[in-house]
């Protein structure tokens, strides 16, 4: 029997067992973003440099909490060993984050019905956290959304009470060109943290 | 793990210059004031990202067994863990000191330059210092995954919070996000000193508790340096005088005069001298009509008086090119004497409100108690001077 046979089963089961604690930690994570997203008020008020507080839809935070869960459970047991799996393994990686945010932001929009609203923060989230992860490996992919987050929060309302173009998840009405511009984003994120599960930059 | 930090550190002053590339700035008051406390609310945002960058990187250590071979070492796992964070304090002042500069060069600054507001930017280092600390032992002690992300949202909630709250937690707060400093106003320097040691007396705390160092210095003299230092901190803090921000002090001014009317505010461009000289001498015409004693100077908080019967004008706050507020309601206020009590300030809203009535001014603006009107502004003349002098003798109490 050769090593990677004899190492096969070991694998399996480390990977098996990460894969248990994921299932938990999204289970989990979406049954509170969901009785979150029905519990809490429509709109959270957030402290701002504009004005004392800027009321928020609930939506881009239960968006937020989905990106970073979906991140969260794209982390693999090992990547130096998932480098060498075959393209459809890392494709379905890849998946599995997009489907997790796009599963958690779908239940935490459901009860306000602000889809256009999740839309645009989860792809655009989600495309600051894959670009993150691509870049400083998936441990770190959380930092640039919360980020983008927390200083669209704090200072996106300088100057008035409609957000900047540049704080575009804020925008109670999104326009086509921020649509087109958050999926932009999250092409390009998708495919540096595509990329980097190929060379084992996301360890 | 260093490759890892030098590409979190770069990109963490890349966002921070960024961001602060996209911060209109031109609605703040000229001067160094606004642009630092704006560098200090940048803290709300970078803080809790470099507290959870440092809880990921401490987490690695723990995972791969990096602090665990440290603890055979000379310096142990403290030598270790001092490191990150001094790596990581670094690269977060380093970020914050480009969205300084940045701000800084899109700024407007020839206007009030009080020393004071540099503090803003130290206790902006003693926040980042203090996240940092708090980042890298939360993560030593959690090595989760999840560690990070979570940490950062309770510091962005927990900072938030104390910037709400008000009373005496909210005194602790490190942050002024809402305030905008008019030329005669400056950060209260007591306060920020107080916050600043507090901050930097709970990272040596949480350093000597959490990191345990050992051999390099005593663990438990560390302990009570830290301890008493925030104790100082503390008592410094609730001993400041009252309010987030201080009046400026200062010599007399640059003062104006039309016809028999002095006004004296600080010297910038921003001062509208020409519509508060007008509308101060307009008011003081109808309360002299009225029998209120009028003062000839009048000057703005925070400059010496020029007279004992100089009144206190508060020159419209200007933001930009925008006038914010106008300039007829500060002309009332500064023509009634001052009150000093309740019963005092119902006779001093009587007052003012009269001199509304009578400058038929119904749309002046924010309107006061003597919204509902004041009746004896329909009587003669001599009814109405018999009714201010019962007001003044009210007054009369707060010389």
């Amino acid at each position: 029997m050769s090593v990677a046979e004899r190492l096969r089963p070991v694998i399996r089961t480390g990977w098996t067992a990460t894969y248990a604690v994921h299932s938990q930690l999204l289970a989990g994570s979406l049954a509170i973003i969901t009785l979150a997203a029905y519990f809490l008020p429509e709109l959270v008020s957030v402290p701002s440099l504009a004005t004392d507080t800027i009321a928020q839809p609930l939506v881009v935070f239960t968006s937020w909490a989905s990106v970073i869960v979906a991140v969260l459970i794209g982390v693999e047991p090992s990547w130096q060993l998932f480098a060498t799996a075959r393209s459809r393994v890392r494709r379905m990686n890849l998946a599995r984050v997009l489907c997790a945010a796009a599963l958690g932001s779908a239940l935490g929009a459901w009860p306000s019905g602000d889809w256009t609203i999740a839309l645009v923060a989860t792809t655009s989230l989600l495309g600051w956290a894959l670009l993150a992860g691509g870049l400083l490996g998936a441990s770190f992919a959380w930092c640039l959304p919360t980020l983008y987050l927390f200083a669209t929060l704090s200072i996106g309302g300088t100057g008035g009470t409609e957000p900047p173009p540049w704080a575009w998840i804020l925008r109670p009405d999104p326009a086509l060109a921020e649509i087109l511009a958050s999926m932009l984003l999250l092409a390009l994120g998708s495919t540096a943290w595509y990329t980097s599960a190929n060379s084992v930059k996301l360890s | 793990m260093s490759g890892t930090t030098l590409i979190f550190g770069l990109l963490f002053v890349g966002v921070a210059w960024l961001l602060a590339l996209l911060i209109d700035v031109r609605d703040f008051s000229a001067g160094l004031t606004d642009p630092l406390n704006l560098s200090l609310t940048s803290c709300v945002f970078l803080g809790p990202v470099i507290a959870g960058g440092a809880a990921v990187r401490s987490a690695t250590l723990v995972r791969q067994g990096v602090l665990a071979l440290a603890s055979t070492t000379v310096r142990g796992r403290f030598g270790v863990l001092l490191l990150s964070t001094i790596s990581l304090t670094v690269w977060a002042v380093l970020g914050h000191l480009s969205f300084v500069t940045v701000v800084l060069l899109a700024a407007r600054l020839d206007g009030p330059a009080p020393t004071v507001a540099w503090l803003l930017v130290v206790q902006a280092w003693a926040f980042l210092l203090l996240f940092t600390v708090i980042g890298t032992a939360v993560g030593a002690l959690a090595p989760y995954n999840i560690t990070g992300p979570v940490l950062a949202v309770a510091m962005f909630v927990t900072v938030n919070l104390l910037d709400l709250a008000g009373g005496s937690l909210g005194r602790l707060s490190p942050v002024y996000a809402d305030i905008y400093y008019a030329y005669r106003l400056q950060p209260n320097a007591q306060l920020l000193a107080g916050v600043t040691l507090t901050m930097a007396a709970v990272a040596i705390v949480v350093v000597a508790v959490v990191f345990r160092p050992v051999r390099v210095i005593r663990r438990s003299l560390l302990t009570v340096v830290g301890v008493t230092a925030a104790g100082a901190g503390l008592f410094v803090v609730y001993s400041a005088p009252e309010g987030d921000v201080m009046l400026r002090r200062g010599s007399v001014g640059d003062c104006r005069s039309v016809d028999e009317v002095t006004l004296c505010a600080w010297a910038g461009p921003r001062v509208p001298f020409e519509e508060s000289l007008q509308a101060l001498i307009r008011v003081r015409e109808q309360a002299k009509a009225v029998g209120i004693p009028v003062p000839d100077v009048f000057y703005e908080p925070g400059l010496d008086s020029a007279s004992a019967t100089a009144r206190v004008f508060e020159v419209p706050v200007v933001r930009g090119n925008i006038s914010v507020g106008p300039t007829t309601y500060p002309a009332l206020r500064a023509m009634v004497p001052p009150s000093c009590g309740a019963g005092s300030r119902g006779a001093a809203d009587d007052l003012t409100g009269l001199l509304a009535e009578r400058l038929e001014e119904g749309s002046v603006d924010p309107r006061g108690p003597w919204a509902a009107g004041v009746p004896v502004a329909s009587e003669p003349p001599a009814a109405q001077r018999r009714w201010v002098r019962d007001r003044l003798e009210d007054l009369d109490e707060c010389r």
